[in-house]
């Protein structure tokens, strides 16, 4: 016995679970059914579990009748349990698992199912010697793998012929095994069916060298099978006496070894992608060492999706009030997009709007729908909207749908032209498109697929990101609109902002846009706004604090050609109402020392000016990293003086070690963690453009600094 | 705006997250994980701490693989593993890992996983997350899963019973759990354990000792029901008349826990008569508020043990009309007498009506969704029953089950004031109102 191999060790319920993997078309199912037939034969209790969609696993064991399956059970509660369970030849229990048509749901999926409905109802009686699950190897996606379990089998045969594909099937299966089993050992053998194909022995022979698997067991190429196969029996029952039959009494005998801890087991060594090439080529494998490596997984902040695409696109279409939403989804997608909707629609009391009664829907896909598909169920929900009224519909995709690969794209294509109704497919496939950024891309594309060819007015914009600040004191401090009407300025749109379809077909009315807030959302929509409509957008996001109110007015009054004397008093009043306005914030947090914990990609040159103004001093600013968008922003956006020290990567931990050393009086941030804080310390959000909103931000952090009697 | 409901994938969440020093991990997309989390940390009292770095990432609860694109395709079950491993140093007496509804599609075998851990916390997986079912199949089924994992057989104690059915989202629920524990201390009963409404793991081995189970809403323990009376012989008790909601089922309530028990319930039934006076009292000396609250309608959108006693407290009290009831939480046990009340007073078409769909002075649903009908004067007064709801803290009893429950809608239905043009003339119409 050599060093990695081990002999099969019962887990202590004497039942031994043997699954058998092969190629689909390379005869797994008559060579599952003989096995049976045989084991059967001696006196074991065999059950048999085909799970293949297709179903005919076990009909040689049923004189060639395709029995109830499994899923058929579950699909329709007129189908008794009992009509799914079929005694066989020799009393070997047949099972089959089933699964959808082709093409449409997860098989994968189904087999899932019918495995937790075989447990459930205890379908595996107590005195089961042996199960035997006869499994398609083409795919070993998660659902098909589940028999390749250590719950569900202790030992695996490879079944193949000499041909590559059969081969290259076997060889994802043993990498499948890998990933359950590592260096452990549960691959049986390989079972050798010969099609009398010229160096098949030579490529098998190869391949189970290569990957160190032996092979127990050659059926050899025979007419007796399609006659067997032809009367719905084993080749066994057929003709007992043949060499075929005495094959299959080999491989018998070596599974009753493994039963009695005679016959080893041996690792999964997969091979790699050039190895397998060289069995396509019939070259010899020399000193092979399996180096098939496990993936990287996303794990830490900056690598890890966070968010939900669906999401993200249900946003977008939410704000365009007169398009409808139909969600192809489980009902819990429906219900965390809802939730957050609905509570601002009455928290911002906008509830005499145009009542959104049904706006939104959702498939409420099932576990059903995600084994047999979720096409039809879409169908003909879409067909009851359009019934009910519904003329521009976005249909937005979620992660199951995206999984089973529902043809989303055509239903919609098809049912508007049927229904003469626009119906905007957005196949994010919830996260599976990618992260925020992907998802709002594929959402704006769609949607700007509306948007007409027009000529752009003089001195309008677009203003990206515009949104009410829950705060009704913050709210009353947006004055930036009297400084763009001043400098001449239309809006055109306010996206994603209470629109409607007809602002989005005129959203090239605007020659430029302007981003009201800096975010990922906004920095996306701007980038997506030049690449589909090819409207650009100007500077970088609307200025907050005096310096940069200042800078911006200049830059936008050179950029649409105002006049200068008139940019001079706008700046010349603004410069008035900041000094009047900050005049009480005046040294009001004298000798106050203030370390920030702020997100990298902050704006703080307005914190800065009212920190100066009130004579707080910064000495210090750590910046935690909060997801996978951080790397995009670089230390410039702080336009800070040098000598303040900057800490990137940090973290709270890190944040409480500064604390400890710098004793800082107060912490200022945008991070939401500060509040576990014992230190005195004020969390903001980014300011509202304009001055006012920066100067409430001041008055708060003096009420900080005087309540904790700083 | 249309009436929402969480699904069983949020219960089974939910349900796990209802023991408090246990964790729960959430094996999909960070998406699904956001609104368990924040109605997690918000409903239940634990002592918030927030993280940051991998799972958590600057939040609280339900700790995430976080699963992407490449993960649906290849597998993530190696996260599972290193997830169990970094919670090893927390070291949580129990872990519940819930697959998200795509996650499930993916295969993964946890199991496996969770073996090469070699963790020593109790752990129990959720395969299947009763995707589109109701929040009640999720919320019953997850619990009895981890009932049947955790608590033993062990003898029972005669004046130790547990309360069930009460689930953690129940608007108001600790302070519903303080009163009736009190009320039950009259009989002398104790409350060992709250399953569902916020328990630790020792809390929850402890229910064993308990002789019985009473449910307040029993669509939400209908199989954890089941396995008590099974496994540890402990039968559930369940009021004919449903939930405590109003004075005479509230009496109902305890009445059968009384004939079942063979406690005495004398004292909780003068504690009730002596309230229910109190306040018929005040409502008398204030009689124009009491005859104007008349004959107008209610709607309920919600569980039948709800509907039951709240629609029948309704109509004894201020005798009003039902105009909508939705059920939401089917279950056979109290559908039946839900028709025949209707029935019997001339309203069994209010089930067929959809709920917010026409004018009704007092609704009774989801937090949300009854605010939007009183902000677009669809009613007088709204009552939050269920999620969702807008953003509130609730630093003051706010159910409507119990004493308190009926002290506070007394309050409310009679204190009751419309803001819309139609309501002041009405209002200005019933000349000694002020």
């Amino acid at each position: 016995m050599g060093d990695d191999v081990l002999p099969y060790i019962s887990s202590g319920d004497d039942l031994l679970q043997i699954a058998i993997y092969g190629k689909g078309g390379i005869g797994k199912s008559t060579v599952s059914a003989n096995i049976s037939y045989q084991l059967a034969a001696t006196g074991k209790h065999v059950v048999q579990i085909g799970c293949d969609p297709k179903h005919d696993s076990t009909r040689l064991l049923l004189d060639g009748i395709t029995q109830q399956t499994i899923l058929e059970t579950i699909d329709d509660p007129s189908k008794r349990t009992e009509d799914a369970i079929s005694k066989g030849k020799v009393g070997v229990v047949c099972l089959e698992a089933g699964g959808p048509q082709p093409g449409i749901g997860c098989a994968g999926r189904g087999i899932l199912t019918a495995f937790n409905f075989i447990q459930e109802n205890d379908i595996i009686s107590d005195d089961t010697d042996i199960v035997l699950y006869d499994v398609l190897g083409d795919v070993v996606c998660g659902g098909f793998a589940v028999p390749l379990r250590q719950k569900y089998s202790d030992c695996i045969f490879l079944v193949t012929s000499g041909e590559f594909m059969s081969i290259f099937a076997a060889n994802n299966v043993l990498a499948g095994i890998r990933n359950f089993d590592g260096d452990d050992c549960r691959v049986a053998g390989i079972i050798f069916n010969e099609r009398g194909d010229e160096s098949e022995s030579f490529n098998v022979e190869n391949f189970a060298e290569s990957v160190g698997i032996p092979i127990i067991g050659r059926i050899p190429r025979s007419k007796l099978f399609a006659e067997a196969e032809s009367r719905g029996i084993t080749i066994s029952e057929l003709a007992p006496e043949s060499v075929e039959t005495k094959a299959f009494e080999m491989i018998r005998d070596h599974i009753i070894g493994i039963l009695n801890g005679k016959k080893t087991l041996h690792p999964a060594k997969p091979l790699n992608d050039q190895q397998i090439q060289m069995i396509a080529r019939g070259e010899k494998i020399l000193n092979y060492v399996s180096d098939v490596s496990p993936r990287k997984l996303a794990l830490d902040e900056r690598d890890a999706l966070r968010g939900c695409g669906a999401a993200i696109a249900t946003g977008c279409c939410w704000a365009i009030s007169d398009l409808d939403i139909v969600l192809h989804a489980p009902a819990s997608c429906s219900y965390y997009f809802r939730s957050g909707h609905d509570r601002n629609l009455v928290l911002e009391r906008r509830t005499d709007e145009k009542s959104d009664e049904e706006r939104i829907s959702c498939t409420d896909l099932d576990e059903r729908a995600s084994i047999f598909g979720g096409g039809e169920i879409l169908r003909n929900h879409l067909i009851r909207r359009i019934a009910k009224g519904s003329n521009n519909i976005a249909v937005i995709t979620t992660c199951v749908p995206g999984i089973i690969g529902d043809d989303v794209q055509n239903i919609c294509s098809e049912l508007s032209k049927t229904y003469n109704v626009t119906i905007i497919p957005i196949i994010v496939d919830g996260i599976l498109c990618g992260a925020a950024a992907q998802a709002r891309a594929i959402a704006l594309k769609s949607l700007f697929s509306l948007t007409l060819e027009e000529i752009p007015e003089n001195n309008s914009v677009n203003i990206i990101g515009f949104h009410d600040p829950v705060d009704p004191t913050i709210r009353k401090c947006d004055d930036i609109w009297p400084i763009l009407e001043r400098l001449g300025i239309d809006v055109n749109c306010k996206l994603f902002y209470h629109n409607s379809i007809d602002e989005i077909k005129h959203l090239r009315l605007a020659r430029h846009n302007l981003k009201y807030t800096d975010s990922r959302a906004t920095r996306a929509i701007s980038d997506c706004m030049q690449r589909y409509l090819g409207i650009d957008t100007i500077g970088d996001v609307l200025p907050s604090g005096l310096e940069d109110c200042k800078n911006w007015i200049s830059m936008i009054s050179t950029e649409i050609g105002s006049n200068w004397s008139d940019t001079e008093n706008i700046l010349a009043d603004l410069e008035k109402d900041y000094s009047e306005q900050s005049t009480p914030l005046k040294n009001k947090c004298q000798d106050v020392r203030a370390l920030l914990y702020v997100q990298i990609n902050s704006r703080l040159n307005w914190l800065f000016e009212i920190a100066e103004l009130m004579g707080m001093e910064i000495i210090g600013i750590a910046c935690p990293i909060v997801n996978r968008y951080a790397k995009e922003v670089t230390s410039d956006r702080l336009n800070i003086s040098a000598s303040i020290p900057i800490h990137y990567n940090s973290n709270f931990e890190h944040l409480k070690n500064m604390i400890d050393k710098l004793q800082p009086d107060i912490v200022l941030g945008n991070v939401g963690m500060l509040s576990d804080l014992k230190t005195p310390h004020y969390v903001f959000e980014d300011p509202s453009p304009g001055i006012k909103c920066a100067i409430e931000y001041g008055k708060r952090i003096v009420r900080c600094v005087r309540l904790n009697n700083l | 705006m249309t009436t929402i409901e969480l699904d069983g994938f949020t219960g089974s969440l939910l349900a796990s997250e209802s023991i408090l020093d246990g964790t729960t991990i959430l094996h999909g997309p960070g998406g699904c994980r956001s609104l368990p989390m924040s109605i997690s940390t918000r409903r239940l009292t634990r002592t918030r701490t927030t993280a940051e770095g991998a799972f958590y990432f600057h939040n609280t609860r339900i700790p995430c693989t976080y699963i992407d694109a490449e993960d649906y395709i290849y597998g993530a079950a190696p996260k599972i593993g290193i997830m169990i491993n970094h919670l090893k140093k927390e070291n949580p007496p129990l872990i519940t890992i819930v697959e998200s509804p795509g996650a499930s599609l993916i295969g993964d075998c946890l199991i496996d996983e969770i073996q090469k851990s070699n963790i020593r916390s109790e752990i129990v997986v959720v395969e299947n997350p009763s995707i589109s079912k109701r929040f009640s199949t999720g919320f019953d089924d997850t619990l009895t899963a981890i009932c049947k994992k955790i608590v033993k057989k062990q003898e029972h104690d005669v004046d130790k019973i547990n309360l069930v059915g009460l689930p953690f989202t129940s608007r108001g629920y600790e302070f519903v759990i303080e009163e009736i524990g009190y009320l039950l201390g009259l009989m002398d009963l104790e409350l060992t354990t709250c399953i569902g409404s916020g328990s630790t793991l020792e809390q929850l081995k402890e229910s064993s000792k308990a002789s019985y189970n009473v449910a307040v809403f029993p669509e939400y323990s209908e199989k954890q029901s089941e396995l008590f009376e099974s496994s540890f012989e402990i039968p559930t008790i369940i009021s004919a008349d449903g939930a405590p909601v109003g004075f005479d089922a509230v009496r109902s309530w305890f009445s059968t826990i009384s004939d079942v028990t063979g406690k005495d319930a004398n004292a909780v039934m003068r504690l009730i008569d002596k309230e229910e006076g109190r306040t018929e009292r005040i409502v008398k000396n204030n009689s124009a508020f009491a005859e104007y609250n008349k004959y107008k309608t209610y709607s309920i959108s919600a569980e039948t043990s709800l509907v039951l006693p709240l629609m029948k407290w309704l109509t004894k009290t201020f005798m009003m009309a039902p105009e909508s009831i939705e059920i939401t939480e089917p279950s056979n046990r109290y559908q039946e007498s839900i028709e025949g009340y209707l029935e019997g007073l001339d309203y069994g078409s209010s089930l067929t009506k959809t709920f917010g769909g026409e004018y009704s002075d007092i609704v009774f649903g989801s937090g949300t969704f009854s605010r939007y009908l009183k902000e677009r004067g669809m009613c007088i007064e709204a009552f939050d029953v269920k999620l969702p709801n807008c953003d509130y803290m609730d630093l003051m009893p706010k159910s409507i089950l119990g004493i308190q429950g009926c002290r506070m809608m007394l309050d409310r239905i009679y204190n009751a004031r419309r803001s819309t043009h139609t309501w002041t003339l009405e209002y200005h119409s019933v000349p000694y109102a002020h």
